[in-house]
């Protein structure tokens, strides 16, 4: 059964993944390009000297992009599942809704932790070879939250678009513009550094989020 | 489960809405805080304010209440506006009987600044040293950094992003032979090249001992400053200023503040009281006469004079720091604040206010208004509904809107 909701949710983000996976290496190469060409310009010492003077890591161009990753991957995913109630179908699969529901979005996940994962090995790859140990550390650790965001964001669209009624669906979307901004509330580089076991506290419970949806769904709330 | 993941929305947004309203709150009534230019006075021996009249020209007080013009306000502080008085020839021959040039003003003025958030930042331990004997006047940019390890400096050359084991050595030995005891617990230096010279670092060993070094013509230079271990220098913030009088001016575990002397690194305590930099801000404006210190704490602020001659203690004045109206409503509304950011440091992580009693009426008020619409759910269940009612009464607020907002039935 698990290979047959894996399979379901290859249909639903087929098309999407090369795209999603082309422009996500496509602009973190873009981001490594422009570091390079001002190396050829500049001269490494100057990409040192700024990095150690102005607090920046270069990188910052990448933000918003794990942020937009997680909510394509998530609307593709689960607006099919809400159109003219087809998550009702899955529902009556013989299988444990929770375990299908949770599957659903570990594939989610997953792909999309392996999407970060290639860009942060781009980062690493081109920057050790650049810059000291120190810098390249810099650069992935002030990249980690906007990572984390992109899953966090994921699972809880997840939740929006899962839920059944207009009313609560306002509510989680406020709630959820209130969690992205917590993202994005320095531009420090390494100021998150004490905030990421919190963050990851925060992922693991939204990961159940989808749940309260799909509950709510099956007790036939609606609009 | 279901009920785990409903007390968990309801924790989230509680959580969201302890840090939204109490900044939306805030950011909606805080006014601008109008805190005067403040100058100790070598003329009228008091602390001078710059101030505007009732028609928008410049004039000044002092604290004993005399009032200035802007020409006036010139004269009472020519130390600080030297270059317009000696534009108009107005600048004094001499100042408590000390001959004096507009260039004495310039050589010996300087503004010193630190605040929290430049000491609470996240750091990575590479650190740039510059030539303290350039070949021309200006600075040349440092083609390598340097780390601290236990055994040892590393230069690490930037072009290549390699390490220099040349020149690491050489350091090391350097430092060594000054008996220095690796690793180093604070460095601290100023690598900018906007200065007029170069005082290098000074670097505490593991043994609390305090050593400069410098890069004079390529080669290490280390003096053993001799200051004792006992001191327990906590911070060093190194002066270039034009006097070249100082080397630094530094704090201890004891929160005492000094400044060292470049002529024999001897350490002179300067009379500011209990001076935290993790915790307080500070600013320093001085001249050859006086410095004008301001203290900020996190409860009061305090500004003095200090003789510059003698380091002694001239005069000192609190003003009374007022309790915004925005914090006042804030302590009667919500019984905490929830804030991931801080005006005292660079990071982001979650830090909770203490909690307020004021606001215990509004908790009170709100969870009889819960339990007045939910009546009939004590019969029902009534383990629930008498927790919710508590956790409203406790958090105010904060809990009420979610239990309300996605209660049963919505």
């Amino acid at each position: 059964m698990e290979k047959a909701i894996f399979y379901k949710e290859w249909i639903k983000m087929r098309s999407l993944l090369p795209v999603l996976a082309i422009a996500l290496i496509g602009i973190t190469a873009y981001v490594l390009l422009r570091i390079d060409r001002a190396v050829t310009l500049n001269g490494a010492p100057h990409l040192w000297q700024i990095m150690l003077d102005k607090e920046v890591v270069f990188i910052e161009m990448l933000r918003f992009v794990p942020l937009v990753a997680g909510l394509l991957l998530s609307l593709t995913q689960f607006i099919p599942e809400m159109l003219r109630k087809r998550l009702k179908l899955t529902l009556h699969l013989p299988y444990s809704q929770h375990r299908m529901i949770l599957l659903m979005a570990a594939m989610g996940l997953g792909i999309l932790t392996l999407l970060f994962a290639i860009q942060a090995l781009m980062v690493w790859g081109y920057f050790h070879t650049l810059v000291t140990d120190e810098l390249t550390s810099r650069a992935l650790m002030t990249a980690m939250p906007w990572w984390l965001g992109g899953l966090v964001l994921y699972m809880l669209c997840a939740w929006i678009c899962l839920e059944p009624t207009r009313y609560r669906r306002g509510i989680y979307i406020v709630i959820t513009l209130g969690i992205c901004r917590m993202f994005y509330l320095s531009d420090v580089p390494q100021s998150y550094d004490g905030m990421l076991p919190w963050i990851i506290v925060l992922l693991a419970g939204v990961f159940f989020l989808p749940l309260l949806s799909v509950r709510r769904f099956k007790e036939g709330c609606q609009d | 489960m279901i009920k785990i993941i409903k007390t968990g929305v309801v924790v989230l947004a509680c959580g969201l809405l302890a840090w939204l309203l109490p900044w939306l709150l805030a950011f909606l009534t805080t006014n601008p805080v109008w805190h005067p230019f403040t100058l100790y006075s070598c003329i009228v021996h008091s602390f001078v304010s710059l101030d505007y009249d009732e028609n928008g020209n410049v004039m000044s007080r002092d604290f004993n209440g005399n009032i200035y013009n802007e020409r006036q306000t010139d004269s009472v502080m020519p130390m600080f506006y030297y270059r317009q008085l000696a534009a108009d020839g107005r600048f004094p021959s001499t100042i408590e009987g000390v001959a004096v040039t507009p260039h004495d003003a310039e050589r010996t003025g300087f503004i010193f600044r630190t605040s929290p958030s430049d000491i609470n930042r996240p750091q990575i331990g590479l650190y740039q040293l510059l030539e303290s004997h350039p070949r021309r006047l200006e600075f040349d940019a440092p083609s390598d950094v340097f780390r601290i390890t236990d055994e040892g400096m590393e230069f690490v050359d930037m072009a290549s992003n390699s390490i220099d084991t040349d020149k690491s050595l050489r350091f090391t030995t350097a430092l060594k032979e000054a008996g220095f005891r690796f690793p180093a617990r604070l460095v601290a230096g100023n690598a900018s090249l906007k200065k007029d010279y170069d005082n290098g670092y000074f670097i505490i060993d593991d043994a609390r001992k305090v050593f400069h070094l410098r890069q004079i013509n390529g080669q290490p230079r280390v003096i053993d400053t001799g200051l004792p271990a006992s001191l327990d220098i906590t911070n060093i913030f190194v002066t270039e200023y034009p006097d070249r009088r100082h080397y630094a001016f530094m704090t201890d575990s004891k929160e005492r503040f000094y400044a060292l002397d470049a002529e024999d690194y001897s350490l002179h305590q300067i009379p500011v009281g209990r001076f935290n930099p993790s915790t307080d801000a500070m600013m320093i404006i001085g001249d050859i006469f006086y410095w004008t210190i301001t203290l900020q704490r996190a409860n009061d602020e305090r500004l003095m004079a200090v003789n510059a001659r003698d380091y002694s203690l001239v005069d000192f004045h609190m003003p009374r720091t007022r309790v915004t109206s925005a914090e006042r409503w804030a302590e009667y509304l919500f019984p905490t604040a929830l804030g991931f950011t801080s005006s005292k440091d660079a990071f982001v992580r979650p830090r909770l206010a203490p909690y307020s009693l004021h606001s215990l009426w509004l908790g009170g008020v709100l969870a009889l208004v819960y339990a007045l619409i939910h009546r009939r759910r004590f019969r029902t269940h009534i383990g629930q509904t008498i927790g919710q009612t508590l956790a409203i009464f406790a958090l105010g607020i904060f809990v009420f809107l979610p239990l309300w907002i996605l209660g049963h039935g919505k």
